[in-house]
């Protein structure tokens, strides 16, 4: 028996839109009485706009499109439904309210647009609402389910001039304060080694140390110029005299020619290196590993560090590597 | 026409607001969906005169006697709203939020034929803007007397210019949130992350 079920946005006053549904129960199925299985037609009447009726595939395009049209707009992202060539596509006008545009599976019918106000469009999803949810009918009409749209869909709701105010607050910053770092007067790099030797030549005045006595006459002879090149200013202290760093520097290219570059590698060992002010070895002692019958071979001199080496030399903790390298680093005792 | 100073009264409905979530999928609202819930309720209170017993009428009628017992219990859920005057820390538990919003949805069906006219293009323009006229000054007494008027958000919402569009916003959704299916689309809503 044919079954006409009818829906309206309300239980009470006029009605400016009205939701008929026909069809049969599904026999087939054990369906009797009031319910409905088989959908035959279906037709809206709204008041202003022209009457609507189609197959149960057009009511379903209907709701497919206009449920999560509602559901964007609740989340305040007007957002078009619909594609081209869907039975049913609906989207925000510029001015408010909403274009629906139906498509007559008809050949050569042009498409019905309708245009609503926000009412008509709450109207419209109540009677749709209560058709998908009515327990008479009993065959499925999906939409999809109601979520929580993601974050790159919600950035539309906030004004572009407060979505970029933070970046460009951001960048800004960032630009003042790399302005402001090169105001800053940078500290050249001879200020900090300098200052340190000035200290540490103060510092024998308050308390002489046992380890640098006067300079005598005994010292090496300065190497030749293609040796050692005079020390620049920002090597050398007021004196004349090389900083640790550059009488290292000058050690090693001191020793690295005398280091073996063929046959069997020394062994490794350690010695304790009296540096003169001009980067040679002028007395080596063995500390660990040897007992200094590799002396020649490594092309050190032969006299030991005394116990009370001369002021202007540098003691320095030699260390030959088992590849045959010198790791050189100022003595710092044993 | 519908006269704003007397609601029209409806049926109560017979049984909850079809919801399609399982109880145990009930989930706290984030901070900014707990505001907007609590706005829509003040706004269905400024639609409806004595909005506030019939909200607490409503619980009863949708079987949430023993979550809003009295209209105390109900203002303490609803002080979960940073934006009130007096306002609590923590959050509501799931089941008090899914209830508010099944009360929320029960209400906004109820004052569906007063949120229609006020969102209707059809209506005489000044009979129109006589309703929001009447509607704004009672939702600006209510945000008055309950929020916090020096957050910006709530001053920005009594303006009677610059808050328009987002007054007509909480109207547009009372009116998609009415009705059998509305739970499930307010919900989701009220979860939207933070953009």
């Amino acid at each position: 028996m044919k079954q006409t079920l009818t829906y309206q946005p309300h239980s009470f006053g006029a009605h400016a839109c009205r939701l008929w549904v026909e069809g049969f129960p599904d026999v087939s199925s054990g369906q009797g009485g009031e319910a409905l299985g088989i959908i035959t037609g279906w037709c809206l009447d709204w008041v202003g706009h022209p009457q609507l009726e189609g197959r149960r595939e057009h009511l379903q395009a209907l709701m497919a499109t206009v449920i999560p049209y509602a559901r964007h707009l609740l989340s305040g992202v007007p957002r078009a439904m619909g594609a081209e060539n869907d039975p049913v596509s609906i989207g925000p006008l510029p001015a408010g309210g909403h274009q629906m545009q139906l498509r007559s599976s008809q050949p050569d019918t042009p498409p019905l647009e309708v245009t609503l106000d926000d009412a008509e469009l709450a109207d419209l999803v109540r009677v749709l609402d209560q058709c998908r949810l009515d327990p008479r009918i009993q065959l499925p009409l999906p939409v999809p389910e109601s979520l929580p749209l993601p974050a790159r869909e919600l950035r539309d709701r906030i004004p572009l001039r407060r979505r970029l105010s933070g970046p460009v607050g951001g960048l800004a910053a960032l630009a003042l304060a790399t302005g402001a770092s090169t105001l800053l007067p940078t500290p050249r790099p001879s200020e900090g080694p300098a200052a340190t030797q000035k200290t540490s030549q103060k510092a024998p005045e308050t308390s002489p140390p046992a380890k640098l006595p006067a300079p005598s006459s005994t010292l090496p002879k300065p190497p030749s110029k293609l040796q050692a090149p005079a020390p620049s200013p920002a090597a050398a202290t007021p004196t004349g005299e090389l900083l640790p760093e550059e009488r290292l520097k000058r050690l090693r290219t001191w020793l690295t020619p005398r280091t073996p570059v063929t046959g069997a590698g020394p062994a490794p060992q350690t010695w304790k290196l009296a540096v003169s002010p001009e980067g040679e070895v002028v007395a080596a002692s063995p500390v660990e590993g040897s007992n200094g019958d590799q002396r020649s071979t490594l092309g050190l001199p032969n006299g030991d560090v005394p116990s009370t080496p001369k002021e202007a030399v540098l003691l320095v903790r030699g260390v030959v590597t088992p590849g045959g390298y010198w790791e050189l680093a100022p003595w710092d005792g044993w | 026409m519908v006269n704003l100073s007397s609601p029209v009264l409806a049926e109560p409905p017979a049984r909850a607001p079809a919801s399609g979530l399982p109880e145990a999928q009930w989930q706290s609202l984030p901070r900014q969906g707990l505001e907007r819930l609590d706005l829509l309720l003040l706004c269905v209170e400024a639609l409806d005169l004595n909005g506030g017993e019939t909200l607490l009428w409503m619980a009863h009628q949708l079987g949430f006697s023993s979550l809003f017992p009295n209209r105390v219990a109900l203002w303490k859920l609803r002080s979960h709203n940073p934006l009130r005057r007096a306002c609590r820390r923590g959050a509501p538990e799931g089941a008090e939020t899914e209830a508010l919003i099944q009360m929320l949805c029960a209400m906004a069906d109820r004052v569906y034929p007063m949120v229609r006219t006020l969102l209707s293009s059809r209506e005489p323009a000044e009979l129109n803007r006589q309703h929001w006229q009447l509607f704004e000054g009672r939702l600006r007494d209510l945000l008055k007397e309950r929020m916090n008027t020096r957050r910006s958000s709530v001053l920005n919402l009594m303006d009677p210019k610059a808050g328009a569009a987002q007054r007509r916003s909480l109207i547009q959704s009372l009116a998609l949130a009415a009705g059998p299916g509305g739970v499930d689309r307010l919900r989701a809503s009220l979860m939207d992350p933070n953009p």
